[in-house]
């Protein structure tokens, strides 16, 4: 008969086995195949001892607010609370079993008539609100100071991806023994006063029946946490951890932490020995705790890495889950008690209900001084405490320190900008001379070449003259010699310019090679007005025969021209005279 | 310390190895055409031995370090993204082989007036890789300004476009001595020295996404 009544709690142990602490198993699920046996036997001992070491922190407090005094009205209630977390399963995908039991347990309450417990009530609901936000600021805050820690170690990201592979690991265990801390009051809370004062035999073992109980609430979550694993029910909630190392850890210490400041007995001690009263132990959702922490990495990251369709289902269920397991407690308790009798849950006297502030009181003291692990417990609380402000000591000047930084880069940037535009402005000018210059020298080049052609038309017609001048003497008639001198005088005529049109060709020179001409003549002040001109030709890159042909001389002549300037102008023998012009 | 990060230690130095095989690779590609465009032939041989050696190489570590980072279930969460990574430089060398062996084999008379373009177009290609690879570097090592030269990357993949379509208008437009099919041919190497670019602009893409999922 016990065990038949157990059996609601225990479906419900193997539920958050099943989801809850499945959930926070995908933290190493994506692809960490190496690490996987490992994590999955120290999430296992991690909840054993979790369940079993911190066994009365949140229990008390289900128990003192169920004040449930027999066995079958605390399966009534885990059962409703079951099959209320089930069917809206189905419409809401992720339900708070927390969320369902301790509606449950108010339905029971308002059953009872004997007064609600407000404050318990609005203490539960503040609790429950201040959770996720606990999970976004924490979750928001590891994210950056990791973050800050990866930018200042200079680690190369495979050492920065077994680190947080091997931190996360270490979380997930502290996560995993907090969770079945904070958990197992679901499903023990409601039997606890029942059961607190009896033992069973077992041969000849006598054992308080109170820690089978939470050693069967262990199995329980132990027993749905294996059989999802095996088989690998977990894609409604691996999308909590499919994300870079330091998010997944962020989002997972995050939930450690707020998991453990709810399931720690110690901090609850820590806070009432320092005079901070009033501090209880509540279980709280593990779905909240991660979804407000996925959304506080969110938040972080600047864009969104959670489902907002999600988002607002959980938002639903969390309000919907407990009202309606409350009403279907009140309902069904109202309808059993209908067909059965009036005294079947309260007993037929109301004032031994009350006598349970005795006994509670008594279950109080009992577990508080009877455990030694307290003072463990305050000592993890201070280290955490310790390293919480350590690392936010060392955030900020982090964070101090790149702003500066930030600041410095911000100026340069600014100022490597306006150096950039400069550059580019200057640039574009040259550009532009360069181009205007290229078609000013490209446009001088062809006048030259146009010269130089006419010059040597002239010096052919010069030629001809001659030739010319040759028929005049033997010609034979009077006629025919004054035809012959009218043809010459028409040739000299036209020939009268070749003076100034050497001028030009010196002035054209000027034009193409600058002020060419002058450094000649300031460099080499023994050269002859003839020795200028060779050289001026051989600047415009005219062979020797069209010299010769500008010069009216033989190429022989011009060889020899040639040679003498070398002479004058003292020229070693492995410098050509045409490499030595165009230096000048 | 050391035990808890060595088969780690393995997978970097394999990782800085393999970026260092390729970045030669892609530097005697450089020197292989500048050698084509000069007629040093001998040295372009021993430049596609050398290219050769080194794709062979870089293709030995890539598998090494794709097992190596599966054996280690290491970055599990965008493996994919720098397997593509690793993918992807590995193309750098073996763009460089080809390029140097279709030099070899078809011959591309490239006309004096030409090889200046070609060899400025090779020049900017292998800047892009010369910023690439320090960013796949200073991403892998948290170091370095890899923003900054992703973006300098992309200057220069954009340059070398903007070289290409000069080339390629100077090849259509003003060498009225070359034959179209002769064109046609040049074209084809313009547009496989700007492959290597193309392959340095894909890196950067791939880092650019990687930066962001790991913030």
């Amino acid at each position: 008969m016990f065990l038949l009544y157990l059996f609601s709690g225990l479906a419900i142990g193997f539920l958050i086995g099943f989801h809850d602490i499945t959930a926070i198993f995908s933290a190493v699920l994506n692809g960490k195949k190496k690490r996987l046996n490992v994590s999955f036997f120290l999430v296992i001992i991690a909840v054993f001892f979790g369940v079993m070491l911190n066994r009365e922190g949140t229990s008390i407090f289900i128990a003192e607010l169920a004040r449930v005094n027999q066995l079958k009205v605390g399966a009534v209630i885990l059962w409703v609370a079951l099959i209320t977390a089930w069917v809206l399963r189905k419409k809401f995908e992720i339900i708070s079993i927390t969320h369902t039991v301790v509606g449950a347990i108010f339905g029971w309450l308002l059953f009872l008539g004997t007064g609600f417990p407000i404050n318990k009530f609005l203490y539960i609901i503040v609790i429950w609100l201040l959770t996720p936000i606990l999970g976004f600021l924490f979750a928001s805050w590891y994210l950056s100071l990791s973050n800050s820690i990866i930018r200042r170690s200079k680690m190369h990201i495979f050492k920065i991806d077994r680190l947080f592979q091997s931190l996360t690991l270490i979380a997930l265990f502290i996560a995993a023994f907090s969770l079945g801390a904070n958990n197992s009051a679901n499903i023990t809370g409601v039997y606890l006063l029942v059961i607190s004062k009896l033992n069973v035999q077992i041969i000849n073992w006598r054992l308080p029946a109170e820690i089978i109980l939470f050693f069967l609430a262990a199995l329980s979550i132990i027993s749905g946490f294996v059989v999802s694993v095996f088989y690998k029910k977990t894609s409604a909630i691996k999308h909590f951890f499919d994300l870079a190392p330091a998010a997944n850890f962020s989002v997972l210490l995050a939930y450690t932490t707020v998991f453990f400041l709810f399931s720690s007995r110690g901090l609850q001690f820590f806070l009432n020995y320092i005079g901070i009263q009033g501090f209880e132990l509540v279980p709280i959702s593990t779905f909240h705790v991660l979804t407000a922490g996925l959304v506080g990495i969110s938040y972080k990251k600047g864009y969104s890495i959670y489902k907002k369709e999600a988002f607002t289902k959980l938002s639903l269920a969390s309000i919907l889950a407990p009202v309606i397991s409350g009403l279907a407690t009140f309902i069904i308790l109202l309808v059993i008690q209908f067909i059965v009798g009036k005294n079947v849950f309260v007993g037929s006297n109301q004032s031994s209900l009350l006598s349970r502030d005795e006994e509670l009181q008594g279950v109080r003291y009992l577990f508080v001084f009877r455990d030694k692990q307290t003072a463990f417990d305050i000592l993890v609380v201070l280290i955490l405490g310790l390293i919480i402000l350590i690392s936010y000591v060392l955030y900020s000047a982090m964070q101090k320190r790149l702003k500066n930084e930030k600041k410095s880069m911000e100026k340069q940037a600014l100022k490597l900008e306006a150096e950039k535009e400069f550059f580019l402005k200057e640039l574009k000018y040259e550009q532009k001379t360069g181009k205007r210059l290229k078609e000013e020298i490209h446009f001088k080049n062809s006048e030259l070449e146009k010269f130089v052609l006419q010059l040597i038309e002239k010096e052919k017609m010069l030629g001809q003259l001659k030739k010319i001048l040759v028929l005049l003497k033997n010609a034979p008639s009077e006629d025919e010699r004054k035809e012959v001198i009218n043809e010459i005088n028409f040739m000299i005529t036209d020939s009268l310019n070749l003076a100034k049109e050497r001028e030009l060709f010196y002035s054209t020179v000027s034009k193409v090679h600058g002020d060419f001409i002058m450094r000649l003549t300031q460099q080499f002040s023994n050269l002859s007005e003839s020795d200028k001109r060779l050289i001026a030709m051989l600047k415009l890159g005219l062979s020797s025969k069209e010299i010769a042909t500008l010069s009216n001389i033989s190429t022989k002549s011009v060889e020899m021209n040639r040679y003498r300037l070398r002479k004058k102008l003292n020229l070693s023998p492995n410098l050509k005279l045409l490499d030595f012009v165009k230096q000048i | 310390m050391a035990l808890f990060f060595r088969n780690t230690d393995q997978l970097i130095i394999d990782l800085d190895r393999f970026i260092r095989v390729v970045d030669d690779s892609v530097l005697v590609f450089k020197e292989g055409v500048s050698n084509y465009l000069n007629k040093n032939f001998d040295n372009f041989q021993r430049n596609i031995q050398m290219v050769t050696n080194l794709e062979d190489r870089a293709d030995e570590m890539k598998h090494s370090i794709e097992a190596n980072l599966y054996k280690n279930s290491l970055i599990p969460e965008y493996r994919g993204d720098v397997l593509g990574l690793i993918d992807k430089i590995d193309d750098l060398s073996d763009a460089a082989k080809e390029n140097l062996y279709q030099f070899d084999i078809e011959m591309p008379k490239i006309p004096a007036e030409m090889q200046d373009d070609y060899m400025q177009l090779t020049e900017v290609s292998i800047l892009s890789v010369n910023e690439v690879l320090p960013a796949v570097s200073g991403f892998f090592h948290n170091n370095g300004d890899v923003p900054a030269r992703i973006s300098k990357v992309y200057f220069y993949e954009k340059e070398v476009d903007k070289i290409a379509y000069k080339l390629k208008r100077k090849l259509f437009k003003e060498m009225h001595t070359l034959k179209f099919s002769e064109k046609i041919h040049l074209r084809y190497f313009a547009l496989h020295i700007q492959q290597i670019s193309d392959i340095a602009k894909k890196i950067a893409d791939i880092i650019n996404i990687l930066i962001l999922k790991r913030m």
